[in-house]
């Protein structure tokens, strides 16, 4: 199923949601209206951005909404974009979320390293960083 | 979205800021958001952890690249205020060292932001091929290392440190922006600062007057 500015698709319980064109806080409502009513058949969630255009002031307090919508419902996410200015929306956006269970990559391989772990965030960067994992 | 401080913590905050000043030269603004985090102990927790791993990164790489990975490593994170604060201490490192301005200037972190990974890879080519290609091969290996796992070897092993110890930092610093102070002991060198200013100034001038000429 898809819409102006995005395409949802359930795929054995991986949920892929492919974000395009110009965001603004109304189209991100619309997206998280899409995800609300598959979330619950969902297990992890990627969030693919590489088709973002621009993301307006007001669509990211609207994204931290969507984000805060898959934290509640426990569900691991990946976001993944070649672009660093869209990584670190992504990071904003989880860390304002308060979800450690999720995280911005570049590459859909790093996206699903991801979700097939159980890390957390932040942990896992502080003990590679002190070198107690790799 | 955040909790207010409590007025200890922004007392607290106000005396750290005016000391850290004071020891390095600056303060970094993503400081409250690390005491909103993680509280006052858990502020000097993060402070003791990121110190002894950069010290370990310098030591590795010596303060010029140690700049060089920083301010890479946080721009692939999506972090303009490390990526500008670490790009403008190495522009003073190498201005210090060789009186010459490095090829990238600090105020171009928001157009690399903006550019598709391989096309900023690309850039780094372009801009340092000729007269630092130590520098790109530096950067395209920290690149290859965030991105696919592979046999570690040479200063592979610290390139990942450097990769996780930005993580780590850009977690609270990805909710300041740009621009920041020099993120380093050069900080507190006044005199270079003011000279490097100056330099800078007159590149971007001459640079802006050759644009308009070229137009038709």
């Amino acid at each position: 199923m898809g819409s102006a500015n995005c395409q949802v698709k359930n795929t054995g319980g991986q949920l892929r949601v492919e974000l395009f064109g110009k965001l603004n806080a109304q189209s991100v409502r619309d997206v998280t209206g899409r995800v609300t009513g598959e979330l619950k058949d969902a297990t992890e969630i990627i969030f693919v951005t590489i088709g973002v255009t621009d993301c307006a002031e007001d669509a990211r307090p609207e994204l931290v909404k969507l984000q805060q919508l898959v934290a509640a419902q426990k569900k691991r996410s990946a976001w993944v974009d070649d672009r660093s200015q869209f990584r670190g929306i992504a990071l904003w956006v989880m860390h304002l979320a308060n979800d450690q269970a999720a995280k911005a990559t570049a590459t859909m391989e790093q996206a699903l390293k991801w979700l097939s772990s159980t890390e957390t965030r932040e942990s896992f960067a502080s003990q590679r960083a002190m070198g107690t994992s790799r | 979205m955040s909790r207010e401080l409590s007025f200890a913590e922004r007392t607290f905050l106000n005396i750290e800021r005016k000391l850290a000043v004071l020891a390095r030269g600056y303060h970094i603004t993503f400081d409250e958001e690390l005491v909103r985090q993680r509280g006052i102990m858990g502020f000097f927790r993060w402070a003791a952890q990121t110190d002894k791993v950069t010290n370990e990164l310098i030591a590795t790489f010596g303060e010029t690249r140690f700049h060089l990975i920083a301010g890479f490593a946080s721009l692939w994170n999506g972090c303009d205020y490390c990526g500008y604060g670490h790009l403008l201490a190495l522009n003073l490192c190498i201005y210090r060292d060789t009186q010459q301005l490095f090829a990238i200037d600090e105020q171009e972190v928001h157009q690399m932001l903006r550019l598709r990974d391989s096309e900023l890879l690309a850039f780094l080519d372009e801009r340092l091929g000729k007269s630092h290609p130590d520098f790109v091969k530096l950067i395209r290996r920290q690149h290859d290392l965030r991105v696919a796992d592979g046999p570690l070897q040479g200063e592979d092993k610290m390139l990942v440190k450097s990769i996780a110890l930005y993580e780590w930092i850009n977690e609270c610093s990805i909710t300041v922006d740009a621009p920041s102070p020099p993120l380093g002991p050069v900080a507190k060198n006044g005199e270079l600062r003011k000279r490097y200013e100056a330099a800078r100034a007159e590149f971007r001038k001459a640079k802006a007057a050759a644009q308009v000429t070229q137009q038709p």
